[in-house]
């Protein structure tokens, strides 16, 4: 057998056949859960640092879903207007599992930011690791920490010193909202 | 050895539900419709042209739909290579994700393929009656991904890449796609 994603099914014209998977691609499975677990519903209260001290707070929802015959998984973030009460998109992270380096490539594509961040992201000890770099070129790191089946931390922080002290810009609290 | 993915509207999975959307973010329809004239499915046959003079030919589809709001259209690309020769991938898939980048009129893209363990980034643009997305290959070359003679039903695309710092382009694979559901 050769290895061709998606369906012959006629479906909503806007569905993009072929993108969602239902599972792991099952020789990968262990590697891939790293990101697996987390696929479901999950509505998280975050924390924005600011430069002056202060701090900016928000809700919103984050979803996790297998992609490309189970070899990525791609989530979607999305912040709640407070004025609204409406879910907006701000982005999408495509990521896949690549055995030749034992990591994952991940990238973050958000249009409300205008940026497209790539990482690459291992499990460190209890953490799960997204090293990348910031639009300015300062070291980034993204952790998934705290990790529960169904809770999580996840945490932004960078660096401009060269690695010599890390500050954290973005917090968020994760809870599982459904399956 | 792997079989397909077992058939399954993918409006039944959360995260497609909350990732696709039916049209274009309305303040930006103009700019966003560069890539949205492509939403739908679309049939391909394809041709590469290898380093050593030979072709490969290969033939798939490719899915495109609206994402995020309505402000990115992610495709995915299916593939089999129909006389791979020895070394060859005989299979291929992939999906970009693409937003307008109001600050640049400009289109990011980011193709991702895990079977062919590629992350390419390109900037892309409408250029006389074709649509052009620049970047560099894994060896730091450039390369053009060039839409043209697109119409509502067709397409044609094709991949140049340029060892020269673009003073002279080597094409790599052609495409020729025609649109196999309608839009609406």
């Amino acid at each position: 057998m050769m290895e061709v994603a998606g369906s012959q099914e006629p479906s909503h014209v806007w569905t993009i056949k072929g993108l969602g998977a239902d599972g792991p691609y099952p020789e990968l499975k262990e590697k891939l859960m790293l990101f697996g677990q987390f696929v479901g519903d999950w509505e998280m209260d975050a924390h924005y640092r600011q430069p002056d001290g202060t701090e900016i707070k928000a809700k919103g929802e984050i979803h996790f879903g297998w992609i490309l015959n189970g070899r990525g998984v791609q989530d979607v973030w999305m912040s709640k207007d407070q004025r609204t009460g409406k879910s907006i998109p701000s982005g999408t992270t495509v990521r896949y599992y690549e055995p030749k380096i034992d990591a994952w490539h991940s990238i973050w594509i958000s249009p409300k930011q205008g940026i497209v961040q790539s990482f690459v992201a291992r499990k460190e000890g209890d953490e799960i690791v997204l090293r990348g770099e910031t639009k300015e070129g300062y070291p980034e790191h993204w952790i998934f920490s705290e990790i529960t089946p169904v809770s999580f931390r996840w945490r932004a922080v960078e660096s401009r010193d060269k690695e010599r002290s890390w500050t954290l810009t973005e917090e968020m609290h994760v809870r599982r909202s459904g399956p | 050895m792997q079989t397909a993915a077992k058939p399954v509207d993918s409006t039944e999975r959360p995260v497609m539900r909350s990732l696709e959307t039916d049209g274009p973010y309305p303040e930006l329809k103009d700019k966003l419709m560069l890539f949205g004239q492509f939403a739908g499915s679309w049939q391909y046959e394809s041709q590469y042209f290898l380093p050593d003079g030979s072709t490969a030919r290969a033939k798939g589809e490719i899915h495109f739909g609206w994402i995020l709001g309505g402000t990115a259209i992610q495709d995915v690309m299916t593939g089999v290579v129909l006389n791979p020769p020895p070394g060859f991938p005989r299979t291929g898939f992939g999906t970009m994700v693409r937003f307008y980048d109001p600050k640049i009129d400009a289109w990011h893209c980011v193709w991702v393929a895990p079977l062919s363990r590629v992350v390419q980034t390109f900037t892309a643009r409408r250029v006389g009656d074709e649509i052009i997305l620049e970047g560099k290959n894994a060896e730091g070359f450039l390369e053009r991904w060039i839409f043209s003679e697109i119409t509502p039903e067709s397409f044609q695309w094709r991949a140049v890449e340029s060892r020269d710092k673009g003073q002279t382009w080597h094409l790599d694979q052609r495409i020729w796609a025609v649109r196999i559901s309608p839009e609406k």
